[in-house]
């Protein structure tokens, strides 16, 4: 069976040296902006540029004790690996967020569910012109 | 010559109806440009109007800031033969 061009489900998610596992849910975000132009006697904008990326990460796992052990500023490689749905070969999508600063950790457990945390991750480029977030297939 | 270190893909390369298709059409591209070997991995970053890859997630294409080569081409860039793609060797 070729891969579905679907995913489903997390695995292989870390920062830095640190596995993180009981994973519900990973974003990513491009986090690109733009900045919009008018002058004169314009009444609309004349001008939309995207000058400024700023891509990130959330990962939103049970295991809020590995969470909450991040402490923030630990920069390192955030990665995860978007599973195919059927689980075929080829079909994963693997991202790396490289020069990944933890931002904050929250952690919430309402009554009588599971509970879990959020670790927030900024990044920066190595020379201010790569995209930090990258991917690739396996 | 030996295989590039590094490819520029322009963004007009990139199709398909959804983003698995989208990243898929690149890294088919990309894949076989980069000469990856059985254990090697083509990791591609998308820079707003063309993408860069790589083998190696970490690869910048400017020497880091920390370099002090900082801001300086790290690649030296040749047309690939076909669709606007460019090869790039380390310098």
């Amino acid at each position: 069976m070729a891969a579905t061009r679907l995913q489903a489900n997390w695995a292989n998610v870390g920062h830095g040296s640190q596995a993180i596992t009981k994973v519900t849910a990973v974003n990513f975000s491009q986090g690109g902006s733009v900045a919009e132009f008018a002058g004169d006697v314009d009444r609309f904008t004349t001008v939309i540029v995207n000058l400024m990326n700023k891509p990130t990460a959330t990962v939103t796992s049970a295991d809020i004790a590995t969470l909450m052990g991040i402490a923030c500023g630990t920069v390192g490689s955030f990665t995860a690996t978007h599973k195919d749905a059927a689980k075929q070969a080829g079909g994963d999508i693997v991202y790396v967020l490289s020069n990944a600063v933890a931002e904050n950790v929250t952690a919430n457990g309402p009554f009588g569910q599971y509970g879990s945390a959020s670790l927030s991750l900024k990044s920066y480029s190595s020379d201010g012109s790569t995209n930090p977030l990258a991917f690739t297939r396996a | 010559m030996s295989r590039p270190d590094a490819i520029l893909v322009p963004k007009s390369r990139e199709h398909g109806s959804d983003a698995s298709a989208r990243m898929e059409s690149i890294l088919d591209v990309a894949e076989p440009l980069l000469e990856c070997g059985p254990h090697e991995l083509a990791w591609c970053r998308d820079q707003t109007t063309y993408f860069f890859c790589t083998r190696s997630p970490e690869d910048s294409e400017l020497y880091p800031t920390w370099h002090p080569e900082s801001g300086k081409p790290r690649y030296d860039w040749v047309p690939a033969p076909h669709g606007g793609i460019k090869l790039g060797h380390l310098r």
